[in-house]
């Protein structure tokens, strides 16, 4: 198990390898999409779930960009208890009716930010350097040696969210 | 192949903190604002770890988790403190409905 898995994770997490491109790319698809149902998406428990989905793709970046101790802490800490006390307080509530009221000057401000944002960013400097994949080892040391630790956090994750939209469903009914 | 993945990064935080920002002036329910804030937070501490990484200064790549690790301790108190508010004032009946409209008729 823990060859395969080492083969596995150095196979995506490595400078210069073509899956490591092609999981930014699913990240950041997955992510604008979480991203957008959670604001979007009528329903406020499931806004939440959105969201701490969007919370898990970001671990999933943080693990790339090399900090796999802020991964771990993501997890547990913003998407295990941060998000997780939203959707239960939120089930507490009856469903509250939504207004949307879209107009032309949130659009002009959205599109300021996020032009200035990337001028910043693009000006800071988007290169790699040595310094961008420090952690890289680090990352895929943690993934082969507590393999057992995450499966256990994801599948205690899985189960907090399947038993919350349960407990707010039977609100509902 | 690498500047491309990179750039992917950089894009989708803006892009979050974006959809973050249009949610909260979109949006008038209370926690919908709030989780739109929360998707805004989620693009900035991956622009700020971003940031931090590409320095290739060892210092600066500590300060960015530093200060993201204090963001996400921040984050968790504000979550608190603020659902229970909304929570409390629903309750209480001084909210019919969780609207921004609902309190600023209360002032």
């Amino acid at each position: 198990m823990i060859p395969l898995l080492e083969t596995l994770t150095s196979a995506v997490i490595t400078l210069g390898s073509p899956f490591l491109d092609l999981a930014l790319i699913i990240l950041a698809i997955t992510s604008i999409v979480f991203a957008y149902l959670t604001v979007t998406y009528r329903s406020l428990v499931y806004s939440s779930i959105f969201l701490a989905f969007v919370g898990l793709v970001n671990a999933a970046f943080f693990m790339i960009l090399g900090y796999p101790l802020l991964a771990f802490i993501q997890l547990i800490i913003y998407v295990g208890s941060g998000v997780l006390f939203i959707i239960i307080s939120i089930s507490m509530l009856k469903e509250p009716k939504l207004t949307f009221r879209p107009n032309l000057y949130s659009w002009v401000i959205t599109l300021f930010i996020f032009v200035l944002i990337l001028a910043i960013g693009v000006s800071v400097g988007i290169g790699p350097s040595a310094g961008t994949y420090l952690g890289i080892l680090s990352s895929v040391h943690y993934i082969t040696e507590y393999w057992f630790s995450i499966v256990l956090l994801v599948l205690a994750l899985s189960m907090a969210l399947i038993v919350s939209i349960a407990v707010s469903r039977g609100e509902e009914e | 192949m690498i500047i491309i993945g990179l750039l992917l990064v950089i894009l989708t935080a803006t892009i979050l903190i974006g959809i973050g920002v249009w949610g909260m002036v979109y949006n008038k329910n209370l926690v919908k604002m709030l989780l739109s804030l929360e998707v805004s937070f989620n693009g900035i501490t991956l622009l700020v770890l971003y940031l931090a990484s590409t320095t290739g200064i060892l210092g600066m790549v500590k300060l960015g988790a530093y200060i993201v690790f204090l963001g996400i301790a921040l984050a968790i108190g504000e979550i608190s403190i603020i659902v229970s508010v909304i929570l409390y004032m629903f309750k209480e009946k001084m909210l019919k409905e969780i609207s921004q409209d609902e309190v600023r008729s209360e002032e």
